[in-house]
């Protein structure tokens, strides 16, 4: 009975690590915490979970640990969102920077002062300790007050939530809302994959509500619906059974999942943010083509030429064309591009982010973008690509694999392929820029 | 002549015993450990798996174990039952609450087969909080005033400020010197 209970009580809290404010750990920003305080009720990671118990607070694991009941209501009740919008509600940043890389002594300065101290603590604009209320309030919506916060929902019927017409299978393929990340555009293209669950599958319609039950979303408020996504996502993955149109809808709206969260933030509180979330926005303004003027100079090229396997003989790797198999395979590109549209870990932007490189290597690097964000190049002008690539080709005119018509097979290099699917295939992409865009697997290209 | 040289350094040099430090979540042992092990107070991480280090102390080198303590992970325990010559159950005196669940712990292990030659140090730890309980509350709390076929000993112990823990070792190397004449 009791290892039942465990299941139950360790099933609630892993659907709560899934709330977009308990991804990461409460101190550090680290994502993935496994760790509850219940002190403060809040998520850590390990490392932190180790330096509140040399503050005497009791940590639990989630998988290591059992909970008692009322422990774990008052998780449901508290979690990132609310203890850190009382404990940092005097914080800025300015005040004491938050821990970064999982140094011990940083963390520990900052748990001394947070809940130790108490430095920025102030439970005054904070009357109703219940999650929903934060996340509402946050939202700007303000019918979310009637969410039930302690007690299990019981499951209801898709067609309570959605009514009883028929709804329209509609499917909005995810460059929309990469590109207008407003949160009405990306609350209404939730509620639109929500809503394209065929209700009459039974599968689907139930791992929905298994969705609904674990996230506590409010039955009638459609926003908090769609705000549910995460947990329904997420939910609907580990459920054994699971139809093909839930599949299409958690893999074809896992994009979407960072445009969607910014907005939800609560304004007071710093919460840390995967690197996943800047990525949208900060492409454009990061990557954009440099000037027309701009051009390489030549000891540059020639660094290029060597780092990415061109032949020595080659004035410069941008302007011709690699012919040979082999001249796609250097070393740098088999660390870059792992696999065609696959884009890359969080950690591995953060290291070819825009603060690491100087320019010109950032536009060299800038490619394994394209798998993370379909669609990116073709939201570019593409005149603006001609004219860009013979002279300095910038990072999204390089890749042929996703500007079906914007390069030309002589002004697209052959060193644009080296992020799409065939390592040694370069010159066979470049000349093939259209019909590469399929063989790259992005669907949105 | 190799052969005979290093049963006289046997015969004359270190002893070995294997020692389990057990208890429940966040009582010290990994502190306990590192403190017997480096001298220095650690920062330590909630241990999943554990951790193992050789001490020595009077002679004897004690291969200690520190296994991870979390509710779910206590069964595994019994893994690191066989050829143990010593536990040491590890108490966080200042967590009045759990005393009662510690000491279900502690005896179930008393109860094991495979632990039943073993010696029983138990350290009160975090002497060094507030409001701990002092050596006889949590010997009166685990039960060990009942306990007659067992070799026991109970210590005050705090693994920050390093109080207590050697003093242990010296009980543990004594009893271990009696019983292998």
């Amino acid at each position: 009975m009791t290892s039942r209970l465990d299941a139950k009580h360790e099933k609630i809290l892993k659907g709560l690590l899934k709330e977009a404010d308990n991804r990461a750990c409460a101190n550090c920003g680290s994502l993935g915490p496994q760790y509850v305080v219940t002190d403060f009720n809040i998520f850590v990671c390990s490392i932190c979970s180790g330096v509140h118990r040399e503050f005497n607070h009791r940590c639990k694991g989630i998988t290591m640990a059992t909970f008692k009941p009322d422990e774990v209501v008052a998780v449901q009740q508290g979690g990132n969102a609310v203890a850190l919008a009382q404990y940092l509600a005097k914080w800025s940043p300015r005040d004491l920077p938050k821990p970064t890389d999982r140094r011990p002594d940083q963390i520990k300065s900052w748990i001394d002062a947070v809940y130790k101290q108490k430095r920025f603590y102030d439970s005054s604009g904070f009357v109703v300790p219940a999650r929903p209320v934060t996340r509402t309030s946050s939202a700007g919506s303000s019918r979310g007050s009637e969410i039930r916060v302690a007690e299990i929902p019981v499951a209801r019927p898709v067609s309570e939530l959605l009514g009883s017409e028929p709804i329209r299978l509609q499917v909005t393929p995810s460059n929309s809302a990469v590109n207008s990340p407003t949160a009405g555009g990306a609350a209404r293209a939730q509620a639109q994959a929500n809503s394209s669950l065929p209700s009459g599958t039974s599968n689907g319609s139930n791992a929905y509500q298994r969705a609904c039950r674990i996230s506590r979303a409010s039955d009638t408020d459609s926003a908090a619906a769609a705000s549910s996504h995460a947990a329904a996502a997420t939910d609907a993955t580990t459920a054994a059974s699971i139809s093909t149109a839930c599949a299409g809808f958690v893999l074809g709206s896992a994009p979407q999942q960072p445009a969607q969260r910014p907005p939800q933030q609560p304004p007071q509180q710093e919460q840390p943010k995967p690197a996943m979330k800047e990525l949208p926005s900060d492409l454009f303004t990061e990557f954009k083509a440099p000037p027309p003027g701009m051009f390489m100079p030549p000891h540059a090229a020639q660094m290029y030429a060597g780092a990415y396997g061109a032949r020595p003989g080659q004035p410069t790797p941008y302007g011709t064309p690699m012919q040979s198999p082999q001249g796609g395979a250097g070393g740098l590109q088999q660390q870059n591009g792992p696999f065609p549209g696959a884009g890359f870990p969080p950690h591995q932007q953060h290291m070819y982010g825009p603060s690491g490189f100087p320019q010109a290597a950032a536009a060299s690097v800038a490619d394994p973008f394209s798998g993370i964000v379909p669609g990116l190049r073709s939201a570019l002008p593409q005149v603006q690509q001609q004219q860009q690539a013979p002279a300095f080709p910038s990072a999204f005119a390089q890749h042929p694999a996703h500007v079906a018509q914007g390069a030309t097979p002589a002004a697209s290099p052959a060193r644009g392929s080296m992020f799409s699917s065939d390592l040694g295939q370069g010159s066979f992409d470049a000349q093939q820029g259209g019909s590469a865009a399929v063989k790259s697997g992005n669907p949105f290209a | 002549m190799g052969l005979w040289l290093s049963r006289l350094v046997g015969l004359f040099g270190e002893k070995e015993a294997r020692i389990l430090v057990l208890g429940l979540d966040n009582a010290g042992k990994t502190t306990i450990l590192y403190r017997l092990q480096v001298g220095e107070v650690v920062s330590t991480i909630p241990t999943i798996g554990f951790n193992v280090e050789t001490v020595t102390y009077k002679n004897i080198k004690f291969q200690v174990w520190d296994l991870g303590g979390q509710t779910s992970i206590r069964p595994y325990w019994r893994c690191y039952y066989p050829n143990t010559q010593a536990i040491i159950y590890v108490v966080d005196s200042s967590d009045t609450e759990r005393i009662s669940v510690s000491a279900g712990e502690f005896h179930a292990i008393l109860d094991e087969d495979e632990l039943k030659d073993a010696l029983i140090l138990v350290y009160a730890n975090k002497q060094d909080l507030p409001g701990a309980l002092d050596d006889a509350s949590v010997a009166e709390g685990l039960g060990l005033p009942k306990i007659k076929s067992r070799d026991w000993a109970i210590f005050k112990t705090s693994a920050i400020k390093g109080e207590g823990l050697f003093e242990g070792l010296d009980w543990l190397s004594s009893m271990l010197k009696t019983r292998r004449r």
